[in-house]
């Protein structure tokens, strides 16, 4: 299939333009339109593996990453997300475009997709078992996903666990978001990465995307299993920790971090006790990334 | 009528389950899902006693309740918080 990267610049700015552009994310089709340049050079640096189309099709979300309103323009260059011609966010300036459609797409998961349980939580997957690593904003999920990913771990996801009706996760590989100190913590980690620009004073800081490996892009169809869930929590200077959780703490702290339990009822709750009940769960405290990877290595071959 | 209870006002001294509840047991207690009002609430310990108490007896008189959960090896020390404390989270209700 064709992807992102294999289109010429021109092919991609009239597919872009005239509506014909889908992008695939795993069981999604999303259709793409913009007409934004530094939209569209990030979203070819960090969708470059994405299998995409130029010829139309189906499509499940239809979202746009366009100018907005002529008189936005006077005062400033904006980016607007659009989705099925709805503005759901105000727009911001177009140096944050790449940030925007990512948030944009996280907002249309959380609230349209609801065959899927879906809790705030990465999913990876090392040795054929899937791992959610829950946390809440600023505990280091993120930066841990992106480190191993960038390790050799198998990426579903860095921020929307989807459990299906099966019990397993789908896949969603696309850009990890990392911000402010922990962009340069990955860039010097791991020199070869692939991070695309920089969105400065964003309302979360400084956000940049690491794009992810060509392989956890071609396993976008594949679900994983889940087999640990993971509370990890970075706290500078701090030695690793690692302790168990019972499935029921476990269950109500994925509650708090869920987006749609209350939207499925009864069906999310036995899909939840179903999840819990499959799996271990622990809770890990770190200050080195070097550990928690060891720490979690060690789990997924001791628990998993 | 109890001594305590003014005259004119009802008995509430026996305790039923909320109805409706669903009840799965897991290592460290039991989630407990109210359809209703879509709230999850972990019970262990005494107040997992009283609710499977409740469930397998039905509607009891309080001092029924306390016997039956200090059957089930569970110390009844904290009966009444505990009592009040299902009650808040609506699992539980006087009649």
């Amino acid at each position: 299939m064709l992807t992102l990267s294999s289109c010429t610049s021109e092919q991609l700015h009239r597919a872009l333009r005239d509506g014909s552009f889908r992008l695939y994310l795993g069981q999604l089709a999303l259709k793409v339109s913009s007409d934004i340049p530094e939209f569209i050079a990030a979203f070819r640096q960090l969708y470059g593996d994405h299998p995409v189309a130029l010829g139309g099709g189906e499509y499940d979300f239809d979202i746009a990453i366009s100018a907005p309103a002529l008189w936005r323009r006077w005062f400033r260059r904006n980016a607007s997300f659009e989705f099925s011609g709805d503005t759901p966010f105000l727009p911001m300036e177009v140096g944050h475009a790449h940030a925007l459609f990512e948030w944009g797409l996280n907002w249309a998961i959380a609230s349209f997709l609801h065959h899927c349980l879906i809790l705030h939580s990465a999913v990876l997957e090392w040795r054929g078992k899937g791992v959610l690593l829950s946390a809440v904003s600023g505990s280091g999920k993120s930066t841990l996903s992106a480190e191993l990913s960038e390790q050799g771990w198998r990426l579903l996801s860095d921020e929307l666990a989807l459990l299906d009706s099966d019990l397993k996760l789908i896949p969603l590989a696309r850009p990890v978001s990392l911000k402010n100190t922990s962009i340069d913590v990955i860039r010097r980690r791991h020199p070869t990465a692939v991070i695309g620009p920089l969105a400065l004073d964003t309302h979360k800081g400084t956000v940049a995307h690491l794009k992810v490996s060509a392989d956890a892009v071609g396993s976008n169809l594949v679900p994983a299993i889940p087999k640990l869930i993971v509370f990890p929590k970075w706290v500078e200077g701090a030695p690793l920790r690692v302790e168990p959780v019972g499935a029921g703490q476990a269950a109500l702290r994925l509650i708090d971090q869920a987006f749609n339990y209350s939207t499925l009822g009864t069906e999310g709750f036995r899909r939840l006790v179903a999840l819990v009940r499959m799996t271990e769960a622990w809770q890990i405290e770190y200050s080195s990334l070097d550990e928690a990877r060891d720490a979690l290595e060690t789990l997924v071959a001791e628990h998993g | 009528m109890s001594s305590g209870i003014p005259a004119g006002r009802p008995d509430l001294s026996r305790v039923a389950l909320a109805e409706a509840l669903l009840f799965e047991e897991v290592e460290d207690g039991a989630l407990i899902f109210d359809p209703n009002s879509g709230a999850t609430t972990l019970a262990s310990g005494l107040g997992l006693a009283m609710i499977k108490s409740l469930r397998s007896l039905g509607t009891l008189d309080e001092s029924a309740l306390r016997a039956a959960v200090q059957g089930m090896g569970e110390v009844a020390e904290n009966f009444t918080d505990t009592l009040v404390s299902l009650e808040k989270s609506q699992l539980i209700f006087r009649c």
